[in-house]
């Protein structure tokens, strides 16, 4: 169900169309500054939601059964949670236990506990694409009365989580089903220093006839990337993920810029249509380009491999920028790094760009704990406006920027390790933002997609053989959790395409 | 005349049925009470899990689809989709077998050619046997964490093969990118891995062949290949056989070395049962349809290792 109080991505663009003029108008000379929202850096509004989840907090915890909120969090996740803690338990009285595990194996504990129904964990925080399957395992709590009692203002106000994040990160089927701690999208990151150097210029305008800029469309893109691969130099032009599981959201991208939707209105898959077909064709040319360990690399060795500095570019998430940019960490690219929208299709003249959210974190809060309201209540204090901007720049965490006020009116730790031009540029881009299969079966789709896109890539399938057969698959999963209900969850999610997307497909008429 | 007098037989009570049948004094009474608790206990932790596993697999259930209580039974259903229309479960099987297959025969192989030179007096004795036990101590996650990082493109096995080579360049075997050499790296992290155990089995099993035949056959004038054959194997066989049957059924639940090494791929090309199933399990989180392939497992497991089983049982019936 769309709420239409919220605000959509057509509102966000007008908003952003009025504010952009009014820059152009009134001053063009300070770009930076005008993108600052003063209206949200400087007030004490900026405290309400925490101040409420504290005031609430104090309230309840004297009477609670349980003084300490237990958490379930990803393992490499704690940076952002443990400085935090005392504050806490300075504010409420309330102690806080994380408990880690492997990242890979979270969605697995968290479906045991929705089994055991034991409450040993108070919050969890998943993967956003888990939150369907948590929810219909009876493990998400409800969050409606709480959000209405605290108001954390996910949807509206002036910290709002921007739009499609405040839908698919924090409902399910129209209700509140979480706090969506962790915007992640992928963009295009690109060599600055490669890109600027004359000689560099002058040979890419003598080969491709025109400038050496960032890529607007794929095409634009594969003549940037098959430019910069010098193998004899040791150098490659791109780091594309064509591991297991990462491979179908590259896929995502490229399909989804042609115009496209994962599943029709019946949710018939559309993988195989020839968007679908050519999408993966494109996948397979250029594989030329990227050095074999793309084949392997999983999201750490791909980070430390283009650390190394001898890739042009890669897709990648916005830690990936706030890790090759310290030069602590990677000598050769921090302060050479170009962060740019993820390239798109021109259609009847329209540019459709697809920018993958392929993660992403959020609080859930456990519908068999023994205090679930305060439970509720910490991850409302840790994700408001104020104490997630100070959170998300630790290091040693997962959480990037989510709110408005962590891209408009970043705090000076969130701008120092962001900058603004990467914040200012991630703002821009959420408007082109893809949701990946965030509906019941998550893992089986994305398996049956991933799987096929990987066995074409390594020529075991023609692109052609692999998508009809991840179109059976994934149609045979369908069947399987009942076509019905995954209709209507489908349907929910559809709406968070963008604006462009949806259109070509009347998601709007749908029903 | 004497008086005589009927002496009254008192009323027998109905004889005890079943256990309470026994003479309380008996000594074998005793014994048998003491064992009961256990095997109810034991009866209890081995039957009931099955039967509740037996019925989970008969129904739809799946965490997303509501609690167990609410699932729908589904009768078979779960097993004709596995085996009528899951290909891929029916391909990790018999990759499964193959698997075993390739890797005993050369655990086995290698292990009695390492038993048969430990026999002799050879130089280091203990010390290199020390060292080719160590490996079976290793974890299987370290196992299949080393041998991840030797079969990279840039690691040191193709460094080897690279001053094998003629060329004397680096050759650049993607290992885990293709089917072949994928299914081979993970044959021999787990031939070296296990390769051990046959050699101490086997070993053991040589210690203990009786001399008197070897020098009797050698008296005779039979060469080492004919003792070897005629004497040594058929007293060795029960051994070998009982290591069969260990590894097999250690090795259909492999898991560490190949989520470590290829995650099964690439695509499906080195998952096993195992991977299989926890990819049903706790990926999917369809627990009844994991159940029913489970149970299919289960099945042809039983089948084989009493078939492997037969000479050892057939000895055994004919000595008694």
């Amino acid at each position: 169900m769309h709420n239409p109080k919220q605000p959509t991505n057509i509102d966000q663009s007008r908003r952003s169309f009025l504010k952009g003029t009014a820059a152009a108008l009134t001053g063009t000379a300070l770009p930076g500054v005008l993108y600052v929202d003063a209206a949200i850096a400087n007030t004490d509004a900026i405290h309400h939601i925490a101040n409420r989840a504290v005031k609430g907090a104090s309230a309840l915890a004297p009477s609670a059964g349980k003084k300490t909120i237990s958490i379930l969090i990803p393992g490499g996740s704690g940076g952002n949670l443990t400085p935090f803690l005392e504050e806490w338990k300075t504010l409420t009285g309330l102690a806080v236990d994380l408990i880690e595990v492997p990242n890979t194996e979270l969605y697995s504990k968290a479906m045991q506990e929705a089994v055991a129904k034991t409450g040993q964990y108070d919050l969890i925080i998943g993967p956003v694409f888990a939150l369907p399957d948590f929810t219909e395992a009876g493990l998400a709590k409800d969050l409606d009365l709480y959000v209405e009692r605290y108001q954390p203002e996910l949807d509206h106000g002036a910290y709002r989580i921007p739009y499609p994040f405040s839908e698919f990160g924090c409902k399910y089927d129209g209700g509140y089903r979480a706090l969506y701690a962790d915007a992640d999208n992928w963009a295009l990151y690109m060599r600055k220093d490669w890109m600027e150097d004359p000689a560099e210029q002058a040979a890419f305008r003598a080969k491709y006839g025109r400038d050496l800029t960032a890529p607007d469309t794929w095409e634009d893109y594969d003549q940037l990337i098959e430019f910069f691969t010098r193998p004899e130099e040791g150098r490659y032009g791109s780091l594309e993920y064509r591991a297991p599981f990462y491979t179908k959201w590259q896929w995502m991208q490229r399909f989804c810029s042609k115009g496209m939707l994962y599943f029709d209105k019946d949710m018939n898959p559309l993988c195989n249509s020839p968007e679908g077909i050519a999408a993966l064709e494109e996948l397979i040319a250029s594989e030329a380009y990227l050095p074999k360990e793309a084949f392997t690399n999983g999201w750490s060795e791909n980070y430390n491999q283009y650390g190394i500095g001898n890739v042009f570019s890669t897709f990648s998430w916005p830690s990936f920028f706030r890790y090759n940019n310290d030069p602590a960490i990677s000598e050769a690219v921090a302060g050479n790094l170009l962060s740019a929208p993820v390239p798109g299709t021109r259609i009847d003249g329209e540019l459709i760009r697809a920018s993958v959210n392929a993660f992403g974190w959020l609080y859930v809060v456990n519908e068999h704990s023994a205090i679930p309201e305060l439970a509720y209540l910490f991850a409302q204090w840790h994700t408001a406006p104020d104490v997630s901007d100070r959170a998300i720049p630790m290091n040693g965490g997962y959480f990037d920027p989510t709110r408005t006020n962590h891209f408009k009116a970043p705090g000076a730790a969130m701008k120092e390790k962001y900058t603004q031009a990467w914040l200012h540029a991630a703002w821009d881009q959420i408007g082109d933002v893809i949701p990946d299969f965030v509906i019941r079966g998550t893992f089986e789709y994305s398996e049956a997609l991933d799987r096929n896109c990987v066995e074409a890539v390594l020529g075991k399938k023609s692109a052609e053989e692999a998508m009809n057969d991840a179109a059976k698959e994934m149609a045979r999963i369908t069947r399987r959790m009942g076509k019905e209900r995954q209709i209507q969850s489908w349907n929910s999610l559809a709406r968070t395409f963008p604006e462009k997307i949806k259109a070509r497909h009347g998601v709007h008429t749908w029903t | 005349m004497t008086e005589t007098t009927t002496q009254e037989v008192p009323e027998m009570a109905p004889p005890p049925s079943g256990l309470f049948r026994r003479d309380p004094n008996d000594p074998g009474t005793l014994p048998l009470l003491l064992i009961i608790p256990s095997q109810v206990l034991l009866m209890g932790m081995m039957v009931f899990p099955f039967l509740l596993e037996l019925w989970i697999s008969l129904t739809n259930w799946q965490p997303t689809f509501g609690s167990l209580w609410e699932a729908e039974f589904i009768s078979y259903f779960n097993y004709e989709e596995l085996i009528l229309y899951e290909p891929r479960f029916l391909q990790a099987l018999g990759r499964t077998l193959l698997f075993a297959v390739i890797c005993l025969s050369l655990e086995f192989l290698l292990g009695l050619g390492l038993a048969i030179l430990f026999l002799k007096a050879i130089p280091a004795r203990k010390l290199l046997f020390s060292l080719l036990l160590s490996p079976m101590m290793i974890m299987p996650v370290v196992v299949g964490y080393t041998w991840f990082m030797l079969f990279q493109t840039n690691g040191p096995i193709n460094q080897i093969i690279g001053w094998i080579s003629l060329q004397g360049d680096l050759p650049q075997v993607e290992w885990f990118r293709h089917d072949a050499t994928a299914f081979a790296s993970i044959v021999v992290a787990e031939v070296w891995h296990w390769t051990p155990l046959f050699f101490l089995v086997l070993l053991s099993g040589l210690n203990a062949v009786p001399q008197n035949p070897i020098r009797a056959a050698v008296m005779l004038g039979a060469g080492p290949l004919r003792i070897f054959w005629s004497v040594v194997l058929p007293n060795l066989l029960p051994v070998i056989i009982i290591a069969f049957v260990i590894r097999s059924m250690e090795i259909l639940k492999i898991f560490d070395e190949i989520f470590l090494m290829t995650r099964g791929g690439p695509g499906t090309a080195t998952e096993m049962v195992s991977q299989y199933l926890y990819k049903l399990a706790f990926q999917d989180f369809r627990l009844a349809y994991a159940a029913a392939a489970a149970f299919i497992v289960l099945v042809l497991t039983v089948i084989g290792v009493n078939l492997m089983l037969r000479p050892i049982t057939r000895q055994i019936l004919r000595e008694e």
